[in-house]
């Protein structure tokens, strides 16, 4: 707040200001002296005043620049020490591998970007006086490098991407944590950013790096602009507020840390509990936002840790022996409240009791109740009045419908004056008694209190027989069927689905449908494998027949269906993102909308980041959901991050997973490694799998047309356009024809591009399908082809994300391309702008057409003459690998950079561009047209 | 070092740093942060060939290089504004301090020719005490400084002023007015005439 004297200075300023020069010297007048003082002080400054009317980075000279090591290669010297090799970059600078000449001994050398001041050089010299197992010694300080003892190992961060560590090992690893700080807080050194990535895994145990150094650089009495020196994510809160840290700003961290090793995962909010109650304690306490409420020292944390029994260690550990135990998640768990009896012949508590245990159940971390609303849904769908009563028998079927895994029922009697609760829990597919609990009221008001122990006892209990039921069997999904055997259609459906794929779930949902048409959820499927699979207009159709009977079905299977309309039939992805995260929202135990999340909405939208993290979440929840490791592997391709994509298929194949999708994805990480025996290797184990052998050819074919061998891609492409029609699939074979035609046109093959583009859509009709067309001809010298499709698609898909921010602007960019008015082009490219990175359905569907609106915008530059902008756009195709994969602009990108860089007067390095692409096109087809043009081009260089 | 920042990232930071997530805010911090200062130094190397810029242009571009056009409303963009003033301010500010420190160390400044007119300690020292001026108002008039660092490290306008704080207009020309005349006072000047001409 405004301190009260500055507020009467501000009031009387403004005053003053406001009022006429008569009434000025008056008001002034009145004011206690000191006030006036302070007032005609501020009223003498001018009002103009150059400095404070220029933006501050018009008067500051220019920064300076980063000071790593463009100059730093390996035998490079730095004061005493000989850089040998790159170990990694961070935020704050670049880490070598060195050797001390004058030891002998190997070091790591952290560079920063920016120098030291002298205070934090002197600093650094009193830390590196620490000495302890775990603490990584600081050996020396430069102008901007320190010289640290050189750890091998990996990071606590880098662990944490395979999920939480073993208890037993993170508070092994917790225990010497806190060893480390203890000594360093004894010297008065506060670590002030500890974090997994400043926490090495060796195998002599964990040292902790960067001791002391975050905050060192700069100046303490700089406050709230602070919060960008360390790592904001594990900063205290008074840190945050540019307080002072202590040793309890570490203690903090430290929370942070313990929670993240055993959950695997960082706090969010609102906070996860940890399992062990003891442990939750100590992180809870870390965690507190007050210093003065949390732990006081390291040693007294220390002294907890090491105070969990050890016998209670060894028999968590002797209880779960299997040593590939996946850590396992916070499984939410449904169960249905049914009535709760009132046989005291008191009207009091009819009703209040069922409600007053679901209040308390609500509570439990891992129960989710079928809530009231659906429950009526569900009575609704069984043909009884949504008022019916919850018997055992409604309410066992009411759990089995919804996936439940238990009913509760309870009752209350009367016992002499005092009454007597009972509480029991069953299993409702097997009808086995889970738990039973009972307990006495001594008066009426004490009900309530008997009913919350009694629901705090029976939680317990379900929380120990509830995880063990969710390992043993399949909950049923929620389904929408008045017929038992529609419902068992459908659930063989999903179980063929996450077995073996979407296709084999097929036959199951027309069986389903067949027996009960009214079928949403069936239906649902149906159009949703069938888009997956390639076929939008037929899936688009059954979306629409799911989307009719909308109001017959639950809320999720209502927002499962509000996705699909939005995803294929209108293809607005904004409003199909609001579907599926108000579908985490309201049921954040569930999977697919994560999992769908994370497939779809952030593809279309080039949301990787968003994708992979709400995946990574849906497996937590289910872990062997094939389609969300595919997505992971499929979003860390798109992220250009090939190692982790190939350790998530590596952990696929070791828990014996199997998706047609990961063969075709080993095949592309091989071919981005460069790797052709790998690639030949891939497309030989897709054989025999029908799905994988036809999307193996056409993507082979792709391969051939990326190096030029156009005769060889054709004949390489009949093949998945003949099986595709053979099974009747006449989008997927229009599709594979379309993408030949559209690498006859970037070849230059006019005539077999128009012929190319024709084909197809005489094969088959649908979005992809003709904006791949209208590419090809548009870019064949067939504009007026490719106006009349271009119209078409903006007739029929309004709101369809894909069709409105990037076919349609590529498409007219390139029309304006044709008339020679590439500045046209450029505007029209603009609404693609923030899409340029985004999946387009080509890609999905068919792995090409990546980045084609950077592409064209690029063209457009150099027809206008532009080479600067040019080659950054082509630069953008270069640098997207997983993104453009094997379609040809991945090579041809070389030779348009090489053109911009023409235009640039750099004749070097166009020469250098240009002999990229003629290598990677070594083996092309000698006739192609661009290819002539280049070799002439080149030899003109 | 070019910077993958993923603009989805962004956009859901900004909504979860306005519905109260402040942690978001920190994240928000570490995505923006390096991508701000690379443009401030382009920037600034432009200014001193002479290409002069709208000091505005420079959040916008920083805005659309990691969110995009439009995915965020117009008050979500207001907000991104603001933390990026506040990260401007933070990177001026060690600029300065950085090169005073390695003046005084005698650590060459390695400076390319079109850039030593700027290169002057006086601007250096003006920032810094502008900073710590700021600093102190900031303690007995926390909105109006805000004001200030807004427009005057931010290059805000006075519309984006509006949205980012939620004050009137009125509010805010107020504030900047008051604000304005406290800092010239506390440094105790009129100010340079500009940044260079003092050296």
């Amino acid at each position: 707040m405004i301190s009260e004297r500055v507020r009467q200075i501000e009031t009387l300023y403004h005053a003053v200001r406001d009022a006429g020069p008569a009434e000025r010297a008056a008001l002034l007048a009145k004011a206690d002296p000191e006030l006036r003082r302070e007032v005609e002080s501020l009223l003498l400054q001018p009002s103009g005043g150059e400095f404070l009317e220029r933006p501050a980075i018009r008067n500051a000279p220019p920064l300076p620049g980063d000071l790593t090591l463009t100059h730093l290669d390996p035998g490079a010297c730095l004061g005493p020490y000989r850089i040998e090799s790159k170990l990694g970059a961070g935020g704050m600078g670049e880490v070598f591998r060195a050797i001390d000449t004058r030891l002998g001994r190997a070091v790591a050398i952290k560079i920063t970007r920016e120098q030291f001041n002298a205070r934090f050089q002197r600093e650094a010299r009193a830390i590196s006086s620490l000495n302890h197992p775990h603490i990584c010694i600081l050996h020396d300080v430069g102008p901007n490098y320190f010289v640290m003892e050189l750890v091998e190992g990996e990071t606590l961060a880098a662990r944490l991407k395979n999920g939480p560590l073993p208890q037993e090992e993170a508070l092994r690893y917790g225990t010497q944590i806190a060893a480390a700080l203890e000594a360093a807080h004894e010297k008065g050194i506060i670590h002030r950013d500890l974090k997994p990535g400043n926490l090495m895994l060796t195998r002599s145990g964990v040292k902790v790096l960067d001791f002391g150094l975050a905050t060192l650089e700069g100046d303490q009495t700089l406050t709230s602009e602070r919060m960008v020196m360390g790592t904001p994510a594990y900063m205290a809160p008074e840190q945050r507020e540019g307080r002072p840290a202590d040793v309890r700003t570490d203690v903090y961290a430290f929370g942070l840390v313990l929670y993240e090793m055993l959950m695997g995962e960082r706090v969010a909010l609102p906070r996860k509990r940890v399992r062990a109650r003891k442990l939750e304690a100590i992180v809870s306490r870390c965690l507190e936002e007050d210093p003065a409420h949390r732990w006081q020292s390291a040693a007294e944390l220390q002294r907890e840790l090491l105070a969990i029994p050890k016998a209670s260690r060894a028999q968590k550990t002797a209880s779960q022996p299997s040593p590939k135990r996946i850590p396992k998640p916070t499984r939410k768990t449904r169960i249905v409240v049914g009535e709760f009896q009132n046989r005291t012949g008191d009207p009091v508590f009819d009703g209040i009791l069922r409600q007053g245990l679901c209040v308390q159940l609500e509570q439990s971390p891992f129960l989710v109740l079928v809530s009231d609303q659906q429950l009526q849904q569900v009575l609704r769908m069984m043909n009884r009045s949504p008022e019916t009563r919850l018997t055992p028998e409604v309410a066992q079927e009411i759990c089995e419908r919804t996936g439940g895994a238990a009913v509760l029922e309870g009752s209350i009697a009367g016992l002499g004056s005092q009454y007597v609760l009972w509480l029991s829990a069953r299993n409702c597919h097997s009808g086995d008694v889970l738990g039973q609990e009972q307990t006495r009221a001594g008066t009426k008001e004490e009900v309530l209190d008997a009913l919350t122990r009694i629901a705090v006892q029976i939680r317990e209990r379900l929380g120990e027989s509830l995880s063990t039921i969710g390992e043993h069997s399949t909950p049923l999904e929620q389904a929408t069927t008045s017929s038992l055997d529609a419902l068992k259609a459908y659930t063989a459906s999903r179980n063929a689905l996450y077995a073996r794929g979407m296709a084999t779930a097929i036959p199951h949902l027309q069986r389903a449908i067949a027996i009960d048409p009214h079928f949403a959820m069936a239906q649902a499927d149906l159009g949703f494998f069938y888009w997956n699979m390639g076929q939008t207009d037929l899936g688009a159709e059954y979306v629409r027949k799911a989307y009719e009977f909308r109001d017959r079905v639950s809320d999720r299977e209502r927002l499962f269906i509000l996705f699909l309309y939005d995803r294929q039939v209108t293809g607005n992805l904004q409003k199909e993102l609001e579907t599926l995260e108000s579908w985490v929202q309201t049921y954040p135990g569930d999977f697919l909308p994560l999992g769908l999340l994370g497939g779809w909405g952030a593809r279309g939208t080039g949301q990787y980041e968003m994708g992979i993290r709400n995946t990574e979440q849906a497996l937590q929840i289910n872990p062997d959901l094939t389609p969300a490791i595919a997505s992971v592997i499929e979003l860390n391709i798109c992220l250009g991050r090939f190692a982790e994509a190939a350790a998530a298929l590596q952990r696929a194949a070791e828990r014996k997973l199997v998706n047609p999708l990961y063969l075709l994805y080993s095949f592309y990480l091989a071919f981005l490694a460069g790797d052709e025996a790998a690639m030949k290797r891939e497309a030989d184990r897709a054989r025999g799998n029908l799905e994988a052998e036809n999307w193996m050819s056409h993507n082979r074919a792709l391969v051939l047309a990326r190096s030029g061998q156009m005769r060889n891609a054709r004949i390489r492409w009949q093949h998945p356009i003949e099986l595709a029609q053979q099974d009747g699939d006449r989008e997927k074979a229009a599709i594979y024809q379309a993408a030949l035609a559209v690498c006859e046109a970037h070849a230059g093959n006019r005539e077999q591009a128009k012929a190319g583009a024709r084909a197809a859509l005489e094969l088959g009709k649908g979005r992809d399908v003709e904006y791949a067309a209208a590419f090809a001809l548009a870019l064949s010298g067939d504009p007026a082809g490719a106006q009349l499709l271009t119209e078409g698609l903006a007739k029929r898909f309004p709101e369809d994300t894909p069709t409105q921010f990037e076919y349609l602007p590529t498409l007219r960019a390139l029309l304006a391309l044709c008339d020679g008015e590439p500045s046209a082009a450029i505007e029209r490219l603009q609404t693609a702008l923030p899409y340029d990175l985004a999946m387009p359905g080509t890609l999905f569907f068919a792995k090409f057409g990546g980045l084609y609106p950077a592409y064209v915008r690029g063209q457009a530059y150099l027809q206008a003459g532009r080479g600067r902008e040019a080659a950054v756009e082509f630069q953008k195709v270069l640098d997207h690998r997983g993104l453009v994969l094997a379609d040809p602009i991945g090579a041809l990108a070389h030779l348009q950079l090489g053109r911009a860089l023409v235009l640039l007067g750099e004749r070097d390095s166009a020469r250098s561009a240009y002999r990229d692409f003629l290598t990677l096109w070594k083996d092309a087809d000698s006739d192609l047209p661009i290819l002539q043009e280049a070799r002439a081009e080149y030899a003109k260089l | 070092m070019s910077i993958e920042a993923d603009a989805g990232e962004i956009t859901y930071l900004l909504k979860a740093w306005a519905s109260g997530d402040e942690a978001a805010l920190v994240r928000l911090t570490e995505q923006v942060y390096p991508e701000l200062r690379l443009m401030a130094r382009r920037y600034m190397k432009n200014e001193a060939q002479g290409n002069s810029l709208q000091a505005t242009v420079l959040v916008h571009e920083v805005y659309l290089r990691l969110v995009g056009v439009t995915n965020v409303e117009w008050e979500a963009r207001a907000q991104f504004f603001a933390v990026a003033a506040q990260m401007m301010r933070r990177i001026l500010v060690d600029a300065a301090r950085q090169r005073g420190s390695r003046r005084r160390d005698g650590i060459p400044l390695k400076v390319e020719l079109d850039e030593t007119a700027m290169l002057s300690p006086a601007a250096d020292r003006a920032i810094l005490a502008l900073d710590e001026a700021l600093t102190a108002f900031s303690q007995v008039a926390p909105r109006q400084a805000k004001v200030v660092e807004l427009r005057y490290f931010g290059g805000l306008t006075d519309e984006e002023i509006v949205a980012a704080m939620k004050i009137s207009t009125r509010t805010a020309r107020r504030d900047w007015q008051f604000a304005k005349a406290w800092l010239l006072r506390e440094l105790g000047h009129t100010g340079p005439k500009s940044a260079g001409s003092q050296a």
